[in-house]
């Protein structure tokens, strides 16, 4: 079977996928209850999730045996799952950083990426809850409110290297692509062979952008295992809450590097489809553009704390 | 029209991203007036903290671990609370006429631990089923036999504002914009001479159109 056969077979079911999604949009704007429904669940999960953690964190601290710990750990790792399925950036992020970008990634590319902004993710909550515990207290509203500024950094600092991606596709100077093999790249695929070997400028630049993207999203603190560390803390079992923040991290990596996967794999059919620079170009400042208006929309958000004020 | 296919759906992944914003701390609160010859002096709030965020601070404010605050850890707790509210103007507007304003002046503070807890939010509770109806004997989850050293408890602050001047009237509206923190107004302790609505300026909105309402408590001298 030839690989142009896979391909196409590849291809509808995304074009399915597009397609029921549109509808589903469209439908969510229409019957917007949908939507309010939706992120009153959201609330209740959290409640429901937060009352599990407690509880969890409690029989760890009565030494009920290791199955609290067990309990403790499936559900940081359900939450990490959910928590990127939810609200934040980092999808966004991931699914830009693949693509913008010329060459293909490797699968072990996806699954890093992902695991970064975990890792960083879930760190930063860490490191937060470090500094206020030795320069000031730890509360609950402390603590969350230097999350939420945090996350504002994090927001400028994605939209500014979105701009900048974005006025690199504008200006084209993103495109080292093909090297001449246009004609063929259908049949290349899923082969990094052809990639020259010799250091483009343009390409360091590409994926330090990449890396700089990944690392602003991921030093918002993560409001989940930073609730998981204080409540470990306020019981006495900090080590259990670390216990939770890797899984936490591991539920987020897991999630993050399918995510990434599947867009990597679209920006393969897109510029296996299109067999040109243009098309590259598009995705890039579509790219940016998703970037943008992500980060645009969170620190809107967040400003209006400061305009209601 | 392949490639836009694709970006679509990638697109419709990202949309609900913001709509998906959820608190992390729940709030009940009460509010209560005080009033002086036929007009209103002061407003007293009280916040009840669900049981999570209760068990998170009451360690780092009950510092001798009595599980009472002491007028010390009340005072230090004061300090503390007072500076970080005040930057957020306590997340409270008041008006009594005209335009909604700050608490002009810091209240005075007290809190103190409910044990066994008062508040408790509808979603804690494993044995109540959706929408107020409970669940069936048979499909309850029975708790754990874990030997519990105890269960949830309720930290409460009570802040009492002056009103710049004795007012016939006055409503009070606590949110948080960007819903972290939400608060509810227990419907089940409006005093009387008060009523509790919604004012469509009130609220957090994180897409535009799906606002989550603040309960506006309206008051007036008796």
């Amino acid at each position: 079977m030839s690989l142009t056969v896979k391909a196409r077979l590849l291809r509808s079911p995304f074009l399915w996928v597009g397609v029921a999604l549109l509808a589903g949009l469209v439908g969510a704007l229409i019957f917007s209850d949908g939507l309010q429904e939706l992120a009153r669940f959201s609330a209740e999960y959290q409640q429901r999730i937060q009352r599990s953690l407690s509880t969890a964190l409690q029989d760890v601290k009565s030494g009920s045996g290791s199955l609290a710990l067990w309990t403790l750990v499936i559900i940081c790792f359900g939450y990490g799952v959910v928590h990127t399925l939810g609200p934040g950036h980092g999808k966004s992020v991931v699914v830009a950083y693949f693509l913008d970008s010329s060459r293909p990634y490797g699968w072990m590319e996806g699954i890093f990426a992902g695991a970064w902004i975990a890792f960083t993710h879930t760190l930063a909550a860490l490191l937060l809850v470090a500094v206020l515990k030795l320069f000031f207290t730890a509360g609950l509203f402390g603590a969350l409110r230097e999350a939420r500024n945090v996350e504002m950094i994090s927001y400028v600092m994605i939209l500014m290297v979105g701009f900048w991606r974005l006025w690199a596709g504008l200006t084209g100077r993103l495109h080292e692509h093909h090297h001449g093999d246009d004609h063929d790249h259908h049949e290349h695929g899923h082969d990094h062979a052809h990639e020259h070997g010799h250091h483009h400028p343009v390409r360091a630049r590409r994926t330090l952008a990449g890396w700089l993207l990944l690392t602003a999203a991921g030093i918002a603190p993560c409001a989940g295992a930073l609730i998981v560390i204080l409540l470990s803390m306020a019981l006495g079992v900090i080590w259990a809450g670390i216990i939770g923040v890797v899984a936490i991290a591991l539920g987020m990596a897991v999630t993050l590097a399918v995510i990434g996967l599947a867009s990597m794999v679209a920006h393969r059919l897109i510029v296996g489809d299109g067999r040109s620079r243009e098309i590259g170009r598009v995705t890039a400042i579509a790219a940016s553009l998703i970037v943008i208006a992500t980060a645009g929309t969170l620190l809107m958000g967040s400003l209006s704390r400061f305009i209601l004020r | 029209m392949k490639t836009l296919a694709i970006l679509s759906c990638l697109l419709g992944l990202l949309l609900p991203v913001a709509a998906l914003a959820h608190p992390h701390i729940w709030i009940s609160q009460q509010v209560r007036v005080v009033g002086k010859d036929g007009k209103l002096t002061h407003v007293e709030l009280e916040w009840r903290f669900d049981p999570s965020a209760s068990e998170i601070e009451i360690p780092l404010i009950d510092e001798n671990g009595d599980g009472k605050i002491s007028p010390a850890e009340a005072k230090a707790l004061a300090g503390d609370m007072m500076k970080e509210l005040e930057s957020s103007g306590y997340m409270t507007w008041l008006n009594t006429g005209d335009k909604d304003f700050r608490p002009p002046k810091r209240p005075t503070f007290s809190a103190r631990i409910d044990d066994p807890a008062s508040f408790v939010p509808p979603y804690w509770d494993k044995a109540a089923g959706d929408a107020g109806m409970p669940m069936p004997e048979n499909k309850r989850v029975n708790e754990p036999p874990i030997p519990r050293k105890r269960g949830p408890r309720t930290l409460v602050y009570i802040m009492r504002f002056e009103l710049p001047k004795p007012v016939p009237s006055v409503s009070i509206v606590t949110y948080d914009p960007e819903d972290f923190i939400r608060i509810e107004v227990d419907k089940k302790a409006i005093p009387a001479g008060c009523t509790v609505g919604q004012n469509p300026k009130h609220k957090a909105e994180f897409v535009r159109g799906y606002p989550v309402f603040a309960g506006v408590v309206s008051c007036r001298s008796p």
